[in-house]
C-alpha cells in the first residue's frame, strides 16, 4: 500500500476549507437563527411572565376593589337599614301622634255630637213633654181649675209690689179702661159671675170686666190690665218649663 | 493483472501536484455541501423555509450529540465536528452514485481527516488549558506513563484512520466482488448495507473526534 502525500495534503486542505465554508454558510447562520429564535422565545416568555404578573396584580387589585366594594356595600346597607329604622320610628311616632290627635279629635267630635244629640233629645223631649202636658192640661180645664187659678191670681195680686199695684189701680181709674179675663175656653156664666165678684171687690165695677177665650194660653187664666198683665196660665208655665229644660240642656 | 485498487487514481496534475479522483470527488462534495448550506442559510430567518428547517434540524441534532459527548458548549467545536460528520456522510454515500468512488475508500482521505482531528485536539486543548497544563497531563498519573500516553495519542489517531479506511475500502471490495459474481440485482442489499455502514462510520469517526477533543479540552487522556 502506498500513500499519495499530495492527495493527503489536498484532502487536509480541502477539509479545512470545507470547515470554513460550512462555518460561514451553515453553522453561523443557523446559530444566529437559533439564537434569534431563542431570544424571541425568551422575550415572549418574559413578556408572558410580565403579563402574567400584570394580570396577577390586576386580579389582586380587582379582588381588593371587590372586597372594598363589598365592605362599602355592607356599610351602605347598614346605614340605609339604620336610616330606615329611624325613619320607621319617626313615622311610627308621627302616626301615633296623628292617631292620638285623630282619636282626641274624634272623641271631641263624639262628645260634641253626643252633647248636641243630648241637647236635641232634651229639647225634643222637653217639647214633647210640654206638648203632651199642654194637650193633657187643655183637656183637664174645669171649673175647679178656674177657681184655683182665681185663687192663685188673687194671691199674686196680694204679693205684688205696692208701686205696681198702685199703677194698675191708676190705669183702671180711666173709665174706658177695663180688665180682661182671658181663659183657654169660654167660662160658664156661673164662673164668670164668680170672677166678676172677686175682681170687682178689688179693682173695678163688674161691667168693666170682660171675658175672652184664648186657646193659646192652654189652661189657667190671664188678667190683662191696660198696661200690665198677671198670668197664671199653663201656656206660661209650660213655656217656663220649656225654657228651663232647654236651658238645662244647654248647660248640661 | 489489473492495477492496484488501493493506489490513488490520478486524474490530472496541477503543476507538480497530481490530483486524484478522491480530491476531485471531495471538491464535488464540498461544492454540493456549500451550495446546499448557502441555499438554506442565505436568507436565514426565524420563520424558516423547508430547506432551512432541515438544515436547522441537522445542525441541532449534531449540536445536541456533540454537547452530550463533550459535556460543554458545543458551538466552538461544531464547525469542525459538524463539517466532519457531514463530509463523511456525503463521502461515504457517494458510493451509491454510479461511477463515483468514495474518497474515504482511499487511505489519504481518512489519514488527512485523522491528522486534522489529531492537530485540532491539541490546538483546542492548549487553547483551553495552556501549553504547560496541557503537556502536564501526559505525565499523569505518573511520569513513567509518558511513553505510553504519547504512543496512545499516535495509535488512536492511527486507529481512527484505519477504521474508516478499512470499512469503506472493504465495502468497496465486497460490492465489487458481489457485482462480479451475481450481476445487477444482488448488490442492491449490499449497497443499502453500505449506506448504513457509511453513516455509522461517519458517526463513529465524529464521535471519536469529539471524545478526543473533549478529553483534550478537559485535561484528560482518553
Amino acid at each position: 500500500m502506498q500513500i499519495d502525500w499530495w492527495t493527503l495534503v489536498f484532502q487536509a486542505i480541502n477539509f479545512l476549507v470545507l470547515v470554513w465554508l460550512l462555518k460561514r454558510f451553515l453553522f453561523r447562520p443557523v446559530r444566529d437563527v437559533i439564537e434569534k429564535r431563542k431570544a424571541q422565545a425568551e422575550e415572549a416568555f418574559a413578556m408572558a411572565a410580565a403579563r402574567e404578573a400584570e394580570a396577577d396584580a390586576a386580579k389582586a387589585r380587582m379582588e381588593a376593589d371587590r372586597a372594598a366594594l363589598a365592605e362599602e356595600r355592607q356599610k351602605l346597607l347598614k346605614s340605609l337599614h339604620e336610616q330606615a329604622l329611624a325613619e320607621r320610628e319617626k313615622l311610627l311616632a308621627q302616626s301615633r301622634e296623628e292617631a292620638a290627635r285623630l282619636v282626641d279629635a274624634a272623641r271631641g267630635t263624639i262628645a260634641e255630637e253626643r252633647k248636641a244629640a243630648s241637647a236635641d233629645l232634651r229639647k225634643q223631649a222637653g217639647g214633647l213633654a210640654v206638648d203632651l202636658a199642654s194637650k193633657l192640661l187643655g183637656e183637664l180645664d174645669s171649673d175647679a181649675l178656674s177657681r184655683a187659678c182665681l185663687d192663685k191670681l188673687e194671691n199674686r195680686l196680694a204679693t205684688l209690689p205696692q208701686d205696681e199695684l198702685l199703677q194698675i189701680e191708676a190705669d183702671l181709674r180711666n173709665p174706658a179702661a177695663h180688665v180682661t179675663v182671658a181663659t183657654a175656653h169660654t167660662l160658664a156664666p156661673g164662673e164668670q159671675e164668680l170672677w166678676r165678684q172677686r175682681l170687682a171687690a178689688r179693682f173695678a165695677p163688674q161691667d168693666r170686666i170682660v171675658f175672652e177665650a184664648d186657646p193659646a194660653i192652654v189652661g189657667g187664666a190671664e188678667l190683662r190690665f191696660p198696661h200690665a198683665a198677671l198670668k197664671f196660665t199653663w201656656a206660661d208655665q209650660l213655656e217656663r218649663a220649656r225654657a228651663l229644660l232647654q236651658s238645662d240642656g244647654a248647660d248640661g | 493483472m489489473e492495477a492496484n485498487p488501493l493506489a490513488p487514481d490520478i486524474l490530472f496534475t496541477l503543476g507538480p501536484a497530481p490530483v486524484s479522483r478522491a480530491v476531485v470527488t471531495t471538491w464535488a462534495i464540498m461544492a454540493l455541501l456549500t451550495a446546499v448550506a448557502w441555499a438554506g442559510g442565505r436568507r436565514a430567518s426565524a420563520h424558516a423555509g423547508a430547506l432551512q428547517t432541515t438544515l436547522e434540524i441537522v445542525v441541532e441534532t449534531i449540536e445536541k450529540q456533540v454537547g452530550e459527548i463533550m459535556r460543554r458548549d458545543p458551538w466552538p467545536y461544531l464547525p469542525l465536528l459538524g463539517s466532519l460528520f457531514l463530509f463523511l456522510v456525503a463521502a461515504n454515500l457517494s458510493a451509491v452514485i454510479p461511477g463515483a468512488k468514495p474518497p474515504t475508500g482511499h487511505i489519504e482521505t481518512p489519514a488527512a481527516l485523522a491528522v486534522v482531528v489529531f492537530l485540532s485536539a491539541h490546538y483546542y486543548g492548549i487553547r483551553a488549558l495552556g501549553g504547560a497544563a496541557y503537556l502536564r497531563r501526559y505525565v499523569k498519573p505518573s511520569p513513567l506513563l509518558l511513553p505510553l500516553n504519547v504512543l496512545s495519542e499516535i495509535t488512536r489517531t492511527f486507529s481512527l484512520m484505519i477504521r474508516l479506511f478499512g470499512n469503506m475500502m472493504s465495502h468497496e471490495f465486497v460490492l465489487a466482488i458481489v457485482v462480479f459474481l451475481a450481476g445487477l440485482l444482488l448488490p442492491v442489499p449490499f449497497m443499502l448495507l453500505g449506506m448504513m455502514i457509511g453513516i455509522i462510520q461517519a458517526y463513529i469517526f465524529t464521535v471519536l473526534a469529539a471524545v478526543f477533543i473533549g478529553a483534550a479540552v478537559g485535561g484528560e487522556l482518553e
